[in-house]
């Protein structure tokens, strides 16, 4: 029996500039299309806002969690199967060194240049949060290995003596008019049965990748189809047109705009003429002139 | 992961064509955007307990103390500045007061002053001081009293604004280390009333000084 809980899965109100998203066309399943392209989320996504009559003057009033993706036909526009992939934002970096704190021997971190990072990310533990993943020296990525920030500031280096030798060691402490950022992560620290053994946290080169953890990743399968049950209702009850001159059938939708068309004609045998088959083709150029509306409106006059 | 599925109707219009009059052929309509609404979650963790760096170096980030106005409500705070006196009249039954950061009765803004002979409050806005907060008990009214300070947030002493970090050596720790003074040695101690060691059985003086380990006893005759 617990005396107090709480929630931990929020709706998100991440930024639409703090997300990432990919997509990848397949025309059938029957085809195995592996190339993946990208959206900018700014120009896709946007953030939701409370009622009118909920709102707040002077405040952004979003509706946290609910955002609306908009899907331009100029990319989405062929029948198939688009799948769609919203995950956080990823920045790259590298990390410069691996140090510990004048002050506090004991805390480790890494270091990174905070002029690479995108300007939102550079201020004082505006990273916190996180994941750090590790790319290997061939390139690989370090699978199933990930860190998190514990915090982050700007640091510099300072040279410190080292017990009561003459030894000197280069250690940092943190300052805000330093370039670099000093980040803790976890886990970092030594388990309790192997007290002499740090996990890792990286080492001096060592790509890193930085992502937000601000929202769970997203995964959107789109199956564009030429009919839904809409259009198949249409056509079985719908309006259509018989063009008696000139065999043409007209099948339209709720507003009236042409579906499908086709040609209807016999087929007979060439000496005797007798009918052989009756054929319904689909009509791959569409005859306008069989509009509903103008042939329906003429009915009644002369 | 979540993993959302949606069927979209793909839009259609009509294009150009050759080769017939009147004609025109099923084309995607490119013009138009679909639309999908979708929930976005987080899962939120909690980091722990952190440290502040406090070492020199950093000052930390200068916050501006501009003063504000709280105000809310609360009950009376009248009797803490009651004086004792026997006198029914309520300017002589209080400690006065014309400045905020002097506790007391401000007669003037209560619009009490000259009226010696009032005996209570209740057709007073009753303006008072207690400190250096100021306290309105409203007229006819002994309940709700509103008050109203000047609030300084940050330049409160209890508020460190310092880089925060996590150090490692007061992880796993629930309480403040306890940290001993001194060293103790816990010495052997036998009572007194042991049988082998009844004063009748020492014989000699090394006995008598390692007996009951060392410790002195006070031999009282209450006989």
């Amino acid at each position: 029996m617990s005396i107090g809980v709480y929630g931990s899965v929020r709706p998100s109100d991440v930024s639409v500039n703090d997300i990432s998203i990919f997509y990848n066309y397949t025309a059938s399943r029957e085809i195995e299309s592996n190339t993946m392209y990208s959206l900018t989320a700014s120009d896709v996504l946007t953030t939701l806002t409370l009622p009118t009559d909920q709102q707040v003057s002077g405040e952004e009033n979003i509706l946290e969690g609910l955002y609306n993706l908009t899907l331009p036909a100029t990319i989405f526009n062929a029948v198939g199967i688009y799948t769609l992939y919203i995950k956080p934002t990823t920045v790259n970096a590298t990390i410069v060194d691996c140090g510990v704190l004048a002050a506090l021997p004991t805390t480790k971190g890494i270091l990174i240049n905070s002029n690479l990072l995108p300007e939102g990310l550079r201020a004082n533990n505006a990273l916190q949060g996180y994941r750090i993943e590790y790319i290997n020296t061939d390139g690989t990525k370090l699978r199933n290995v990930v860190r998190y920030v514990v915090t982050a500031n700007k640091a510099v280096p300072i040279s410190v003596n080292v017990g009561n030798t003459s030894q000197r060691a280069q250690r940092y402490t943190f300052d805000d008019t330093g370039s670099l950022l000093f980040l803790q992560l976890t886990p970092s620290s030594a388990s309790d049965v192997k007290p002499n053994v740090s996990p890792y946290i990286g080492t001096p080169g060592t790509k890193i990748l930085i992502s937000n953890t601000f929202f769970s990743p997203l995964t959107i399968e789109i199956e564009m189809v030429e009919n839904t049950i809409n259009t198949v209702m249409s056509i079985i009850a719908g309006n259509q047109i018989k063009d008696v001159s000139n065999g043409i059938l007209t099948y339209y939708d709720q507003d009236n705009q042409i579906l499908k068309q086709f040609n209807l004609y016999e087929l007979k045998d060439s000496v005797t003429n007798v009918p052989l088959y009756e054929v319904k083709e689909e009509r791959s150029n569409i005859d306008e002139t069989q509009n509903f509306d103008e042939i329906t409106g003429s009915v009644g006059t002369v | 992961m979540e993993y959302l599925k949606k069927i979209i109707q793909q839009a259609v219009t009509t294009g150009t064509t050759t080769g017939c009059t009147n004609c025109a052929v099923i084309i995607p309509d490119t013009g138009v955007t679909y639309n999908i609404k979708f929930c976005l979650t987080s899962d939120s963790h909690d980091l722990g307990f952190f440290n502040t760096y406090d070492y020199s170096g950093i000052t930390g980030t200068t916050i501006s103390t501009v003063p504000y106005i709280v105000t809310g409500t609360t009950t009376s705070m009248l009797n803490q500045i009651k004086k004792y006196a026997v006198t029914p009249y309520v300017i002589n039954q209080y400690f006065l007061s014309n400045n905020y950061l002097i506790d007391g009765l401000d007669l003037a803004r209560s619009g009490l002053v000259g009226q010696t002979n009032v005996t209570g409050f209740t057709n007073y806005n009753v303006y008072y001081y207690v400190g250096g907060i100021t306290y309105l008990q409203l007229s006819g009214t002994t309940g709700t009293t509103v008050f109203q300070l000047i609030g300084q947030a940050f330049s409160s002493a209890n508020f460190v604004n310092r880089p925060i970090l996590k150090d490692e050596n007061k992880e796993n720790m629930t309480g403040k280390p306890i940290i001993g003074s001194d060293v103790f040695i816990v010495r052997q101690e036998f009572s007194v009333f042991e049988r082998n060691y009844n004063l009748e059985f020492i014989r000699n003086l090394a006995q008598l000084e390692t007996y009951a380990g060392g410790a002195y006893f006070n031999i009282v005759n209450n006989a």
